[in-house]
């Protein structure tokens, strides 16, 4: 009887481990919309495919959406395959710089959270291209909107192609509002603060914020910030020589802590995470939630549309109206390791044209204003992404975590979780984020934009 | 003549002494060799996965990079100038402390008191071990979110519990009061790793000769003076063990406090490791994270070595 070859069982155990790490080393793989890996087809170039990596969808509504919008791209752009791959597209998970790195399955287009302090770190490290030879050859500043264009356009070189704008502003659930006998969204100050009165005297808490996750304490601080102290304020403060312990935007601080202090927001939403304070609001536990228009989605998809409305926290100054805040919420970026800058500026061109706004605004559950200029007289299908266009049609506010600098957002997080926990006071609190301005300034950071 | 013979015989004898000590230091080579080839797939593991990183962190600790770009400027000890100036930083040391203490005092002696109770069972030894053991297998991820879902101020069973029996004004936001917060993280930590030290407990405690505690018998010794006298020195080098673990474990806990506060609210829980995560990653100063790192890990080694000497002294008396 033969005995039995541990060297052959060794031998085979080896090779079995070189294939399974072979295997396992490679990059996630590309799916269609359909769920099915894309086959080269026979006689089929290399150029004819275009590869997008965009954020992880949130929900079954919008993975729907960027089928349809890939159809129509399909349908205006013969013969050119698209393959949409999802994923971490943030820089602070250092996802997206690892990617880039790597220099392995590199999209031609990257959709990602916009920002200059996020797009600075890629073309830092040259990991994305300047696209100012594009930006003439295919007239994108005329077609998009001046106040996208001229917000990533400060530098010397331009990086990216903006996708959408952010509006954040006030959700609220109609039903609640019903409840307090309050039968349309406040438009001023006052009706502002009897609103709040009125939801208090109901026991259901008016506002629901996720303040532990920094990123929701900073919208709703963003919004009364534009509301109190006004959108040129804000805008000094980012692009000009404001300090963040301006007695007006300690004014505002005071005011958060106000309404901590009065009960309209709960002094527990310290501790409360951003999607347990969207759940609270969608399922009636809390009148208004400040968000972007990408709750619109999930509006949607829970079937409240008709319950569920949008509106912009009036201005508390004279004469003047605020905007919902925001500025470029997604913008695309091309890879310097690129294969194809021709099929990425394809896509670019149709994400700045009327098609395109044309295909999203019809959705009724679109969720994003687009970027372009063809957009700005169009009007979107969905009653709430209607009303966020109509407040940003001269654009938006600013939604200071985009634009600050890593020192500052950073003590702009915490020290507003500070104020709503009752931790510090509105002073302390604007000082300690005044504080990492200052550091963030020593650094060189610095806001550029066109005027 | 005689001096050729008594010269050539010395030159034999220098020569077979030079060939000897030869022949000792090629074995000695040989032998050095040897155990060389043996150690050297370890040695080279070891450098390629532990020493190379560690090396290459402190190296990035004198430089200031954003960890993606493609250069890096040589800034000397500046980030660790600026580590002794940043109070945050300071602050998440402070912390580190606190948790390293409260886990002292929440860990040692608790798992050992139910180490001896678990061992002194006389039925469902397996059951108890087994179910005690438990939250050691869960993740991190998992443990976090349960506790956080505990902690809760308005739906948590804590705070329902205390609402329930009329005693209301106990209820606290438990992880976001500053009082509470990290005990109420190192409550959830303990939960999470006592199983583990009580294993090593009661590995330990089936090592005691029986035949002490029957002469204990014997002599009239209650169970607190058996407990005292035998159990206790007997379990020495297990709660050297034990100590040293949950320093460790206390000085580098990342998983549990990212995912129930961040270090929130307004760095009440910030440690060490979520100040370096925030640095490296959210803020992009990677090698400003590094020191920190750096700093953390010297602390880590200068207690671990301090304690292993002071161990081996207190047992040489």
């Amino acid at each position: 009887m033969k005995s039995f070859n541990w060297k052959n069982v060794g031998v085979l155990l080896f090779v079995l481990m070189l294939a399974l790490t072979s295997v396992g080393c490679q990059s996630p793989s590309a799916v269609n919309e359909d769920g099915k890996k894309p086959g080269k087809k026979e006689n089929e170039s290399t150029e004819d495919v275009l590869n997008l990596l965009i954020p992880n969808y949130y929900n079954d509504v919008e993975k729907r959406q960027w089928v349809e919008v890939v159809d129509k791209f399909k349908e205006l752009n013969e013969g050119i395959e698209v393959v949409v791959e999802t994923g971490d597209v943030q820089v602070e998970s250092g996802s997206l710089p690892t990617l880039l790195q790597s220099g392995v399955n590199i999209p031609d287009a990257i959709l990602m959270n916009a920002g200059p302090g996020r797009v600075a770190i890629l073309s830092e490290a040259e990991l994305i291209r300047p696209i100012n030879d594009l930006y003439v050859e295919h007239k994108w500043a005329e077609k998009l909107r001046p106040y996208a264009y001229n917000l990533i356009s400060g530098e010397e070189n331009i990086y990216e192609v903006p996708h959408m704008i952010d509006a954040i502003g006030f959700f609220y659930n109609k039903n609640v509002f019903d409840m307090g006998g309050i039968d349309k969204a406040p438009e001023t100050k006052e009706e502002f603060e009897t609103t709040l009165e009125k939801l208090k005297e109901t026991g259901v808490p008016p506002i629901t914020v996720g303040a532990r996750n920094g990123y929701a304490v900073g919208w709703i601080f963003g919004v009364m910030m534009e509301a109190v102290a006004g959108k040129d304020k804000v805008e000094n403060l980012f692009y000009g020589d404001g300090k963040w312990n301006d007695p007006e935007f300690v004014e505002v601080g005071e005011m958060l802590v106000d309404w901590v202090d009065k009960g309209y927001i709960a002094k527990e939403s310290v501790t409360q995470a951003q999607p347990d304070s969207k759940f609270r609001f969608l399922s009636g536990k809390a009148a208004m939630e400040v968000e972007g228009s990408y709750l619109i989605t999930e509006i949607s998809e829970q079937g409240l549309e008709e319950n569920v409305h949008f509106f912009m926290m009036p201005s508390f100054i004279e004469g003047k109206t605020a905007s919902p805040t925001g500025g470029i919420g997604q913008t695309w970026v091309i890879p310097t390791k690129a294969e194809d800058d021709e099929l990425a500026a394809k896509w670019f061109d149709f994400i700045v044209s009327e098609e395109f706004s044309e295909t999203v605004l019809n959705f009724p559950d679109y969720n994003f204003i687009p970027a372009s200029q063809a957009s700005v007289d169009m009007e979107p299908a969905g009653e709430a992404l209607k009303t966020a266009m109509n407040f940003a049609k001269e654009g938006t506010g600013y939604n200071p975590s985009v634009f600050m600098g890593v020192d500052a957002k950073e003590a702009y997080f915490q020290n507003l979780q500070g104020l709503i926990g009752g931790l510090i006071t509105a002073e302390e609190a604007l000082d300690g984020i005044e504080k990492g301005a200052e550091k963030d300034r020593a650094n060189g950071f610095q806001l550029k934009k066109q005027n | 003549m005689v001096m050729d013979i008594a010269t050539s015989t010395e030159d034999t004898v220098s020569q077979q002494a030079k060939e000897n000590m030869k022949s000792k230091r090629r074995k000695v080579i040989k032998r050095y060799v040897t155990a060389l080839s043996f150690l050297a797939p370890a040695l080279i593991l070891y450098f390629i996965f532990m020493l190379y990183p560690m090396i290459d962190a402190v190296r990035y600790s004198f430089f200031d990079w954003n960890g993606a770009s493609t250069s890096m400027n040589f800034i000397g000890v500046d980030n660790y100038t600026a580590l002794a100036k940043d109070d945050i930083f300071l602050r998440s040391l402070g912390h580190n402390l606190l948790w390293v203490v409260l886990s002292l005092i929440m860990m040692v002696i608790p798992t050992l008191i139910l180490a001896v109770l678990i061992a002194n069972v006389k039925k469902g030894r397996t059951f108890f071990r087994a179910g005690f053991y438990l939250p050691s297998v869960l993740s991190l991820a998992v443990i976090g979110v349960l506790w956080a879902k505990i902690y809760d101020p308005i739906m948590g069973p804590i705070n329902a519990f205390l609402k329930s029996i009329g005693l209301e004004s106990l209820a606290q936001n438990w992880l976001g009061e500053p009082l509470f917060v990290i005990p109420a993280l190192v409550l959830a930590s303990t939960w999470a790793f006592y199983g583990l030290y009580m294993i090593l407990y009661l590995a330990g405690l089936q090592n005691i000769s029986r035949e002490l505690y029957e002469a204990a018998d014997i002599d009239g010794a209650g169970p607190i003076s058996k407990f005292w006298n035998i159990t206790i020195p007997s379990l020495r080098n297990t709660m050297n063990l034990v100590i040293s673990m949950v320093v460790i474990h206390a000085l580098k806990g990342f998983a549990l406090i990212w995912i129930m506060t961040q270090g929130g609210p307004f760095y009440m829980s910030e440690v060490v490791s979520t100040f370096v995560y925030k640095a490296a990653f959210s803020m992009n100063k990677v090698s400003y994270g590094t020191a920190a790192s750096v700093v953390l890990g010297v602390i880590i080694i200068v207690f671990t070595v301090g304690f292993n000497i002071y161990r081996d002294r207190s047992e040489a008396k």
